[in-house]
């Protein structure tokens, strides 16, 4: 959805300056429209990390014999609190580890990034 | 032909009329200022003769025309050299090094070639902008309160500098701002344009080079206050 809506947000003043310097619809696609994008591309992804983290733990929950959800669940049965708050930290600093390792890469392979505000 | 002309252009949303029925006579390597209040079709006019949006009417200019906008139209995504690059990327690369090396010389920007125009003051983004537009040597230069957001000191730098581009490279340049000093220091000729219409032309006496000093002379104050009363 973040994909869908950011090309429906590049600013007409790009648009109309790229309309002045080129008449290829292709390269306005690559180069103004698709960068335009780019950040909500990014945001999407960045929640759907999160969401994918959640879904792993919730599934753990529930049918798996292995994993950290599947540990969180047992420590819980077994009264076991400090393991359970032992994996649950764990669980939060693998989804931020995930999260600043995708953005480190996002913002090597588009620099401009860190600079950028709409 | 030594000129271009705009005949009877018409803009209207709905039922309103933003511009009616506008006739103008463009001398090539004329610099034009538009003046005018805050909504009284300025902007309109110059996308109308940039073909941006649709008119009624005749238009006979150009087609090989840039334009720079108020708010900085510099790509944040592609580097100084990539912004200027942009429409002329086609051309030989012999060529296309040589226009960016004069450009980013012009534009004092040599040591900032591999910036982000997000690390640039606003003036150096609007230097950029206006390379860019003049990379891909257009006969005509649109350009809409470029310098409106910039501080009065930088601006009246860039109005110098402009001048300066404008002598060399003797682009035909259409100007709007609402700024009647700004104007009347580069202008050949300022028209006035107000609820809908071409109110008033008038030629600016003064000779070129042009230096920030004649903004303090009587003449100069003269044609402003003559101005002010539109």
């Amino acid at each position: 959805m973040s994909n869908f809506w950011g090309t429906f947000q590049v600013d007409n003043v790009y648009l109309w300056s790229a309309k002045l310097l080129t008449k290829s619809r292709l390269k306005i696609l690559y180069k103004i429209i698709f960068p335009c994008a780019i950040p909500f591309i990014i945001a999407g992804i960045r929640t759907g990390i999160a969401v994918a983290f959640i879904m792993v733990f919730v599934s753990e929950l529930t049918g798996a014999s292995s994993g950290l959800g599947y540990r969180i669940s047992i420590s819980h049965l077994t009264y076991r609190t400090d393991e359970m708050m032992a994996v649950l930290i764990i669980l939060g600093l693998l989804g931020a580890l995930t999260d600043k390792i995708f953005i480190y890469l996002t913002n090597k392979m588009y620099p401009w990034l860190k600079y950028y505000s709409k | 032909m030594n000129h271009y002309i705009v005949k009877n252009l018409s803009v209207h949303y709905d039922k309103y009329y933003v511009l009616k029925n506008l006739n103008l006579k463009i001398n090539k390597g004329e610099f034009i200022v538009i003046v005018g209040e805050s909504g009284s079709g300025k902007t309109t006019f110059l996308k109308a003769l940039a073909n941006l949006i649709p008119y009624s009417g005749k238009i006979s200019i150009s087609k090989n025309k840039g334009m720079v906008f108020q708010q900085y139209g510099v790509f944040p995504w592609l580097t100084v050299r990539e912004n200027i690059l942009f429409g002329i990327s086609d051309y030989e690369q012999v060529k296309k090094e040589k226009i960016i090396s004069e450009l980013l010389q012009i534009t004092r920007l040599e040591d900032k070639k591999n910036e982000y125009p997000n690390n640039l003051s606003g003036g150096q983004k609007q230097r950029v902008a206006i390379a860019r537009s003049i990379a891909p040597n257009p006969e005509l230069l649109l350009m809409d309160e470029p310098f409106g957001s910039l501080d009065s000191y930088t601006r009246s730098k860039m109005q110098e500098w402009l001048l300066y581009l404008w002598s060399k490279y003797k682009k035909t340049i259409i100007f709007v701002t609402h700024d009647i000093e700004e104007a009347i220091f580069l202008a050949d000729r300022i028209i006035i344009l107000n609820k809908s219409k071409f109110r008033k032309n008038i030629k600016i006496p003064f000779s070129r080079p042009r230096l920030g000093n004649i903004k303090f002379t009587k003449e100069f104050n003269q044609i402003k206050k003559d101005l002010s009363d539109y």
